[in-house]
């Protein structure tokens, strides 16, 4: 027996012996309390006295829940309890209509009788091996055959080997039982999951509403007094032109002009990686085919929707696509690009293949991990197939309709 | 020429202002959103309008709605939409009419004062005016019947759709204008546009190119 296993065995013998005062306690406790809030459940007195006994079943619970830890170190993480609010009534009704407390006083009745079961069986366990090989020094005192102190013999080399799964069997039976009704219920989680999701959708919905506000500042301020300078030196540099001035003047002019029709040009790509306005305004057509035109690759683009998708999910696939197109452009060395996006009642699926060099390797910083992540956010799935030499194929895929309610 | 300038923003607009008044282009009224477009065009009648596609309330294209809504009404409006990203279902709407005298342009071209004041006069003198990035947008979209063109007739179609006389395109390509002419008139017969008058014929090319694929 290796030690691992041996100090199992020494824990599962513990927690078997405490089932029993445990056993005895909880019995005790219980069977008074519910027999009478039983019999006096006819007048209303009975409910408040069932309360209490479901209270004490989830002190009970604790307390069990406590005994795990320490004996076996196995963790159960408290339910959340039902609260509709302050008040007396409450105080008593809270209880009845919380499905937690009811599993702790079922765990507590399971408790006692598996207890019982699991303390008889660690004493046996225990007691039996040195029992049965006494009988050699005592078989011979109280007139046993032979063959009666072998077959006590075998029985106890049996125990001695078996007993340690047994005893392990049953506090695993135990621990099973806790881990189902002590915990968190399945839809205690599933509350906790859709909380979480809820709370990032909202934060995925705001840095939307962020980008957008950006861009629409970037487009209303800077963006129309750069376009104002522009047009102002524009305006310089013709006359200058007509009137045939001064030429060092006019080179100055001109490469301000320059700059400031450059900087126009920058600005607009910022504000369009920012958040793209043809995509608020057009969709993903619109959008995906504004970026297929200003790929170096030839990009054949197909979108079939059904309808629009919700913002955030526009917003992704755009910059999915955009920058697999984006490595498209730098890695691959392609001829030609294809831009697939299809959507199902479930599904938005952007796919996005090359003819080019293949072998790119998602793990190896081909930027793609920004868009791995701004995915995940969504609960997108990007995969990329790429053999070196048989083009890229990369597939993004982002559920629809998949918010919490 | 008298201009309508229709622009939400007070910065632009007197800026376009300042440009075309250097011209010896008059600014007969100004507008901030399509309601006020609509009016100020039935008040002042212009040559031309020039408008931005985001304006209030939506920010979105009000300016070609607008724009499309006006044409029904009145034809002969010339109208310059400018807008801030290439969306070639605003070119198409704009055009889809066939009349000309529409222009479709990105509004950091305004910049590039000669070439948008030559825009200007063409749209109002019921020619197109079509952004490049627009034009070469639609080539990267289009197979069909493009496909059926040569390399220099596309070329020619792509610098007719931004609206280029024959003469200005034989300038651009360093070729005679005769040589324009021949590619000109094999391009409307691949895209099987009956003789007409030129202008007429022009537009339509550009309204096929448009339609094509779709």
């Amino acid at each position: 027996m290796t030690a691992l296993s041996m100090s199992r065995f020494l824990r599962g013998s513990t927690y078997g012996i405490v089932g029993f005062p445990m056993a005895i306690l909880w019995l005790t406790i219980f069977t008074t309390l519910l027999s009478v809030s039983g019999s006096l459940l006819i007048i209303g007195i009975g409910f408040a006295l069932l309360s209490i006994s479901l209270r004490a079943a989830g002190i009970a619970g604790m307390v069990e829940r406590r005994l795990l830890v320490e004996i076996l170190d196995v963790k159960i993480e408290q339910p959340a309890r039902f609260s509709s609010g302050p008040g007396f009534a409450n105080l008593i009704l809270d209880p009845l209509r919380d499905s937690s407390y009811w599993r702790d006083l079922v765990f507590i009745g399971l408790r006692a009788i598996v207890g019982l079961l699991a303390f008889a069986i660690t004493v046996a366990v225990w007691l039996f091996p040195p029992f049965a090989f006494s009988t050699i020094i005592w078989g011979w005192f109280v007139d046993w055959e032979f063959i009666e102190v072998f077959a006590t013999l075998v029985a106890g080399i049996g125990v001695l080997i078996s007993g340690p799964f047994v005893v392990y069997a049953i506090t695993e039976i135990q621990v099973a039982f806790a881990r189902t009704l002590l915990g968190p219920g399945h839809r205690q989680l599933q509350e906790q999951v859709s909380t979480a999701q809820r709370t990032r959708d909202l934060s995925v919905d705001a840095a939307e509403a962020e980008r957008r506000r950006i861009e629409r500042d970037l487009h209303d301020g800077a963006q129309a007094r750069l376009a104002t300078v522009a047009m102002d030196l524009g305006r310089a540099k013709r006359k200058l032109e007509k009137s045939g001035g001064d030429s060092e003047i006019e080179a100055i002019i001109d490469a301000a002009h320059t700059d400031a029709k450059a900087a126009i040009v920058e600005l607009r790509d910022l504000a369009r990686g920012i958040h793209p306005a043809v995509l608020t305004d057009r969709g993903l057509d619109a959008a995906l085919s504004e970026i297929a035109a200003r790929c170096t690759v030839p990009v054949h683009l197909d979108v079939q929707l059904h309808q629009r998708a919700p913002a955030h999910i526009e917003s992704a696939a755009y910059f999915a696509a955009s920058e697999l197109l984006a490595n498209v452009s730098k890695h691959s060395k392609a001829g030609q690009a294809w831009v697939t996006v299809r959507s199902d009642p479930t599904h938005l699926r952007i796919d996005v293949s090359d003819d080019g060099l293949g072998g790119a390797d998602p793990a190896i910083g081909t930027g793609l991990d920004g868009l791995h992540d701004r995915l995940a956010s969504i609960d997108g799935v990007l995969s990329v197939h790429s053999p070196l030499g048989g083009g890229t194929t990369a597939l993004v895929e982002i559920p629809l309709n998949q918010r919490a309610q | 020429m008298r201009v309508l300038i229709v622009e939400d923003s007070v910065l632009l607009r007197a800026g376009l202002g300042r440009l075309l008044e250097d011209e010896g282009i008059e600014v007969v009224g100004e507008a901030g959103d399509a309601a006020a477009f609509l009016s100020e065009w039935e008040r002042t009648r212009p040559d031309l309008t020039i408008a931005d596609v985001r304006m209030p309330p939506t920010h979105t294209d009000e300016g070609i709605r607008a724009s499309v809504e006006l044409r029904a009404k009145h034809p002969e409006a010339k109208i310059i939409v400018l807008s801030q990203y290439v969306e070639e279902r605003y070119a198409k709407e704009l055009l889809a009419d066939g009349n000309g005298g529409v222009g479709y342009l990105l509004k950091e071209r305004i910049a590039d004062v000669g070439e948008f004041v030559e825009a200007v006069e063409r749209v109002a003198a019921g020619g197109t005016a079509l952004d490049p990035e627009v034009v070469a947008q639609l080539f990267a979209r289009r197979r069909n019947p493009i496909d059926a063109l040569t390399p220099r007739e596309t070329e020619v179609l792509s610098l007719m759709a931004q609206g280029y006389t024959n003469a200005a395109i034989a300038e651009q390509l360093v070729v005679s204008s005769g040589a324009i002419e021949k590619h000109t008139s094999s391009i409307f017969s691949k895209l099987a546009l009956e003789p007409s008058a030129t202008d007429h014929r022009r537009v339509l090319a550009v309204l096929q190119f448009l339609e094509a694929d779709r």
